[in-house]
């Protein structure tokens, strides 16, 4: 239960430590806005983290924090309204906000994945899994017939235990389950080989029982293939269950980003801590229970204090309006953006993935 | 409360009101309008024929000298009047079926969605011609015949309305605390049903306008000599071939404004009364 | 899969039968109702004389009890007889027959001019949303729903044909020098060219330029609407997004994926369009002294010649019926969703 906070330790220690030298992702102050009619929503702030390759990111925050439209940027698909005002997305070696449209176009999906939350809704309606699949794989592997395409994609399907593969593919996706529909995005996600896979909230729209099945699902071809993953998630007890690191994302901005291990079990940012407080795990009684405290600020004011959680925190003195947020070190990878950090605390601090398991 | 819903509305769309802000110059002229018309809107000159438009004649005159300005004027009030009795007495009927029927269900609904389903199958303007043949080449007949096409849309939408809210709590608070059937349909289901039909009302009336104005074009429901915008149309067809264009523009552009006007304000307020739909 | 799909086939054909039983009832009344004396008008002319009509009336079975009435109208229905009519002294089929290809010619016409203007500028303005040709679709999709056909038309002749002068005289299929070619199939542009008449062709397509166009102005703003609305829900689904995220073409995503979706909503709104179609095409007949079915119904009405109207509307509801018909066997076909609520 007690773990050092100071030192790094990954929660898979079957897997090898990240080289931090040469990330395989990483997201340099990247400063994200959308023009609407009633003014500029100022979506990202100054967001920075990086991914070593087969290395497994949570992304979490409350919603509405900026955590798909992040995802999003990844993929170059925020749409015509989005206006990217700084910073960079290094993937490999190339920055792909300055790649070409084509270039980009066979990056996603071959190189980088996305698997989105509602699977259903992100089939199309009119045509069959099998079709969709097969647009997929043969979009990356020009010459590819569509009957080989098929029998790859069955071949998949059974690899990772869905029944009846072939007849799935034969069904309109609002004739399957939603967790069905999931599994068969992920299997389309692996199919086309990715380094990179990021999923959106992928089981929220889904329940509980299907939810376990679908993360083991995903988790497993992960670290199997040495896949890495950004998680997009709300839910901070599936964070530290599957994931390496966590990254705290508040109204566009990173707050707090370390190992899960310790960013979820010590946190050194009073939001973190808001956050934690406000889950049911590890309480004894609801009076420990704590409600998050105000909502996130409009993000189309122009008069947004420089750290975006000041108006909510309690620990909120002058600096934290004023002055741009600073970075601290608490670990080789553990950094806090704040004025005033939590010391540690230890025994307050219940470890939600151990508060899961009961 | 009132005054702040007026409020967000002319904030909302700036259009919206501006079309509103027409319909009661357009309301206002069709009641007051033939009142103060500089002629007599029947009166034909030998000496005046087709003349156009001067400051004599705003609108120029027509093929028997009558003065189009002071016809158009008073076409308003005929034009008007029909659609809004016609859209009326629809809303009204369609609305006291539609609710019945879906309130009662079973045997009356079931016959009653029949109907109405055969009726959908005329293609509108085809029934209105039918029924106008009907009922006699006569304004009451436009009025009748175009109530009776848009019967079944009001008759759908209310009773999909009330069959969505018959097992709502204080519907069935209602039913439980002893109210008769009648209570329950027309003074608590029916009113909280009235938006979507707020709505099919006013994008109804610009469509009502069309309509009697083409049949009237046609040569049904109103005869000539009487002031119709339609009529005015189809008087002048013949002398778009020759040029006089202003016998047939003037009154086409009162249809088309007033028409277009109907429709801005139904948008309008579907966007208000329904933002998930707007436009 | 397939025979669920035949299943929701026969059921939907089903649900017509009672549809169109009840088309037949109501026209039956319709006769029934009209002013006048039905065995006037199922007599073989102006000319018949009161023993011809007495003899009509008792061959009608206008004595017997409406039940057998009604059975006998079937019977006639099914024989094919609707009556003659008294202006043309013809039989109404015979009438319906000689008229009908001028009607669908300019029809097809106007709906392809009215498909094929809406249709690019609806996805054109979605996705260019909010950019000059979306402000343009809309002002032009509100002018049109409030545009009669019938003024627009006239605007139409005033520009092109008297102060232009490009358009031909606005009235009737051929210009009046012209000699019509063998009747084939009763399209006069495919009659021309069997003939081997090119410059017949060009001149009979040219006089359906501006009816057609005026009857299209109608179509427009309900399927340019649709389109818009249609494919801008398209692109801002996720399966829009989801596609483009596994490396989809831009290209591949809008015409395969987007495209295919919005149309849906558009062939929904088809059988309003079409209802719009019948309307405008009888006001347009009229105005283009254009020799259609319209027309003819519209003149038969004027004139109190009822056998022809009770024939058009029966038959344009049964033509109409099938052809919603048709819309919902097309949707179901293509939307695994269709008609499941």
């Amino acid at each position: 239960m007690a773990s050092e906070p100071a030192m790094p330790q990954p929660a898979a220690p079957q897997r090898s430590t990240p080289q931090r030298s040469t990330p395989l992702l990483a997201i340099e102050q990247l400063t994200v806005g959308f023009e609407t009619a009633t003014g500029t929503v100022h979506a990202l702030d100054d967001v920075s983290f990086a991914i070593g390759r087969g290395e497994c990111v949570a992304l979490v925050g409350e919603s509405g924090s900026g955590k798909s439209i992040t995802g999003l940027a990844v993929m170059r698909l925020l749409g015509r309204r989005a206006l990217v005002q700084a910073g960079r997305i290094v993937f490999d070696g190339a920055d792909l906000l300055t790649l070409s449209e084509k270039a980009m176009q066979a990056t996603r999906g071959k190189r980088v994945a996305m698997i989105f939350q509602n699977a259903k809704a992100s089939l199309n309606p009119i045509k069959t899994v099998g079709d969709i699949l097969v647009d997929i794989l043969r979009s990356h592997h020009h010459g590819l017939s569509r009957a080989a395409a098929r029998a790859r994609i069955v071949a998949l399907l059974d690899r990772i235990g869905i029944n009846e593969p072939a007849e799935r593919l034969r069904a309109y996706p609002s004739e399957l389950s939603g967790g069905m529909c999931q599994r068969i995005m992920i299997a389309a996600a692996f199919a086309c080989e990715p380094d990179l896979i990021i999923a959106d909230e992928p089981t929220s729209a889904l329940d509980v029982t299907t939810q376990q099945l679908v993360m083991d699902l995903l988790m497993t071809l992960c670290r199997e293939r040495g896949v890495a993953a950004i998680f997009i998630t709300h839910d901070l007890a599936l964070a530290s269950e599957y994931c390496d690191r966590a990254v705290v994302l508040h109204a566009g901005q990173v707050l707090e980003q370390g190992p899960v291990s310790e960013v979820l079990t010590s946190p050194r940012h009073p939001y973190t801590r808001m956050l934690l407080d406000s889950l049911p795990y590890g309480k004894d009684d609801i009076g420990q229970l704590k409600a998050m405290g105000g909502g996130l600020p409009d993000l189309r004011r122009n008069d947004l204090p420089c750290c975006r959680f000041a108006e909510r925190c309690p620990q909120v003195e002058p600096a934290c309006r004023g002055l741009p947020l600073p970075e601290r070190r608490f670990g080789p990878t553990h950094i806090v953006r704040c004025q005033h950090p939590l010391e540690p605390s230890l025994a307050a601090a219940p470890r939600a993935s151990a508060a899961r398991a009961m | 409360m009132r005054s702040d819903a007026l409020a967000f509305i002319v904030r909302r769309n700036v259009i919206t009101t501006v079309a509103a802000v027409l319909i009661v110059l357009l309301v206002v002229i069709a009641i007051v309008g033939p009142a103060l018309v500089p002629y007599d809107p029947l009166a034909t000159s030998a000496t005046e024929v087709l003349m156009p438009p001067s400051a004599r004649h705003w609108f120029g005159t027509d093929g028997l000298g009558r003065d189009i300005f002071s016809r158009v004027i008073v076409a308003a009030r005929l034009d008007i009047a029909i659609a809004v009795s016609a859209v009326a007495l629809s809303a009204v009927v369609g609305v006291s079926i539609g609710a019945v029927s879906g309130y009662v269900g079973g045997a009356l609904d079931r016959v009653l969605s029949r109907v109405v389903d055969v009726m959908m199958a005329f293609p509108l303007f085809v029934a209105a011609m039918a029924l106008v043949a009907v009922f006699g080449n006569s304004v009451k007949s436009i009025v009748l015949a175009t109530a009776i096409i848009n019967l079944p849309f009001y008759f759908r939408l209310i009773r999909a309305e009330i069959m969505a809210r018959r097992s709502i709590g204080y519907v069935e608070a209602a039913v439980i605390t002893g109210n008769s059937a009648t209570n329950v349909i027309f003074r608590f289901l029916v009113p909280n049903s009235l938006p979507p039909v707020i709505v099919q009302v006013s994008l109804n009336l610009g469509w009502a306008i069309l309509n009697a104005s083409g049949l009237a074009f046609i040569g049904l429901g109103v005869a000539p000599p009487t002031p119709e915008w339609g009529i005015m149309i189809q008087e002048g067809a013949a002398l778009m071939l020759s040029g006089e264009w202003w016998v047939v523009v003037f009154p086409g552009l009162a249809l088309v404004l007033s028409v277009f006007c109907f429709s801005l304000l139904g948008d309008g307020i579907r966007d208000v009364i329904d933002p998930r739909r707007r436009s | 899969m397939r025979h669920k799909g035949l299943r929701i086939l026969l059921a939907r054909i089903a649900t017509t039968i009672p549809i169109l039983f009840g088309v037949v009832v109501v026209t039956f009344a319709l006769i029934r109702s009209l002013p006048g004396d039905p065995a006037v008008y199922y007599a073989s002319g102006p000319g018949a004389g009161p023993a011809e009509i007495e003899a009509v009336r008792r061959q009608l079975g206008l004595d017997r009890s409406l039940v057998e009435q009604f059975w006998r109208y079937l019977v006639e229905l099914g024989s094919g007889r609707f009556g003659n009519s008294l202006q043309t002294g013809q039989p109404v089929l015979a009438d319906f027959a000689q008229r009908l290809p001028a009607t669908l010619e300019l029809a097809i016409l106007a709906f392809a001019m009215g498909v094929g203007t809406a249709i690019p500028l609806g996805i054109l303005a979605a996705v260019k949303r909010d950019g000059w040709i979306d402000q343009l679709c809309r002002v032009l999709s509100s002018t049109a729903a409030a545009m009669p056909g019938f003024f627009f038309g006239l605007i139409l002749i005033y520009f092109f044909y008297f102060l232009a002068g490009v358009a031909p005289e606005p009235i009737g299929r051929l210009p009046g020098w012209a000699l019509p070619p063998p009747v084939v199939t009763g399209f006069m542009t495919i009659d021309c060219l069997l003939a081997g008449d090119v410059e017949l062709f060009w001149a009979a397509l040219g006089k359906m330029i501006l009816p057609a166009a005026s009857m299209a102005i109608f179509a427009i703003a309900p399927l340019l609407r649709m389109m818009r609305g249609g494919m801008i829900d398209a692109l801002d689904s996720d399966y829009v997004t989801a596609s483009r995220a596994f490396g989809l073409s831009r290209t591949r995503v809008l015409l395969g994926y987007a495209l295919p979706n919005a149309l849906l909503p558009v062939l929904a709104t088809m059988g309003m369009v079409l209802s719009t179609m019948i309307g405008a095409n009888i006001m347009i007949e009229k105005l283009f002294a254009w020799p259609g079915i319209g027309a003819y119904a519209i003149n038969a009405l004027i004139g109190l010649d009822y056998a022809p109207v009770q024939a058009f509307v029966l038959i344009v509801a049964v033509l109409f019926v099938l052809m919603t018909l048709a819309i919902d066997l097309i949707s179901s076909a293509v939307d695994p969703r269709y008609g499941q609520g």
